[in-house]
């Protein structure tokens, strides 16, 4: 299974563990059953936030952040930067993560935002990560496809059938 | 002369070339190693180690964090080259995953560490810090 993760999930992974943390995790154990696809203007997004930004310095050391986002690019095979980027986001910003699933056959989108895909129709969706870990938010969002979601795979959140009340006689 | 020969596993071969004059107790500067001690023996002459057990270990344990640290600058270049990580693991001598897991250990300690001393930052406060520089980010790329 491919899915583009947000940098924003690679970016609270790194500081905070959390559920972006857990997914992140699995993906660097090699135990996750998706592949990450990534080009190059994500990565240089993860570094530059990473690397760069005054305010994540009091959260990770730029010795840490370096060596996190160096392991990312040495383990990804970066397909191409998106080339046809067309509006289907509220923030035309992040169009670029849906072109680069869309050019490269990706599932889903992880990402720790919410939005809504426009209605074009392929199998594309977005994961939005839970805000607590407590909450099995990629269940709700997508609960068509639950068993299969990367999300609740990494997460390792129970895919339950609908409890059967017990009776009683 | 008898050698201690530190487990290089399938390493070892292609490096050896790189490494003769350790390997005959001289050392030698390694390509692409500018961002470490540019001088690396990496074979270890068993007559060299110190008499003391103990003193010994630790120079094989400083000789074996040398091996580790140019074991990745070799995997970073191999990827960079467009190697495989099935190549990469056929390479060590090891599977695929056990390269992948091997090359990502010290990250993921590091960021272990790291989420751990972060224990005040809330997951609500990072993830909308993280989500707040990276849209920033994205502001800037697109009015540059």
């Amino acid at each position: 299974m491919l899915i583009v993760i947000d940098a924003n999930v690679f970016v609270s992974a790194a500081i905070q563990r959390g559920a972006s943390y857990r997914i992140v995790e699995s993906w660097l154990n090699g135990t996750a059953d998706f592949e990450i696809v990534m080009c190059p203007a994500l990565l240089d997004e993860i570094r530059e936030v990473l690397t760069t930004r005054p305010r994540l310095r009091k959260w990770i050391s730029l010795q840490t952040a370096t060596l996190f986002v160096d392991t990312i690019e040495t383990l990804i095979d970066l397909v191409d930067d998106p080339t046809e980027v067309h509006t289907e986001t509220r923030d035309p910003n992040d169009d670029y993560l849906i072109a680069l699933a869309r050019a490269n056959d990706v599932e889903f989108i992880v990402s720790a935002t919410r939005t809504s895909l426009s209605g074009r129709p392929n199998s594309l969706q977005w994961c939005h990560l839970p805000s607590s870990s407590n909450v099995p938010a990629p269940r709700k969002a997508i609960p068509k496809r639950a068993a299969d979601h990367p999300c609740n795979r990494a997460l390792n959140v129970p895919v339950q059938a609908p409890a059967t009340k017990a009776t009683t006689t | 002369m008898s050698r201690l020969s530190v487990d290089l596993g399938k390493t070892e071969r292609c490096m050896r070339d790189e490494v003769r004059c350790g390997a005959q107790g001289r050392s030698v500067a390694l390509p692409g190693l500018s961002g470490y001690p540019d001088v690396v023996s990496v074979i270890v002459a068993a007559k060299d180690l110190p008499q003391d057990p103990l003193s010994a270990l630790r120079v094989l344990t400083e000789r074996e964090l040398d091996l580790e640290r140019i074991r990745r600058k070799q995997v970073i270049a191999a990827r960079a080259a467009g190697a495989s990580w099935q190549q990469i693991g056929d390479a060590l001598g090891v599977t695929r995953q056990s390269a992948w897991e091997s090359f990502t250990a010290e990250t993921r300690a590091a960021l272990s560490a790291n989420v751990d001393a972060n224990s005040t930052l809330a997951e609500d406060d990072a993830v909308d810090l993280a989500v707040e520089e990276v849209r920033a980010a994205r502001r800037r790329r697109a009015t540059s």
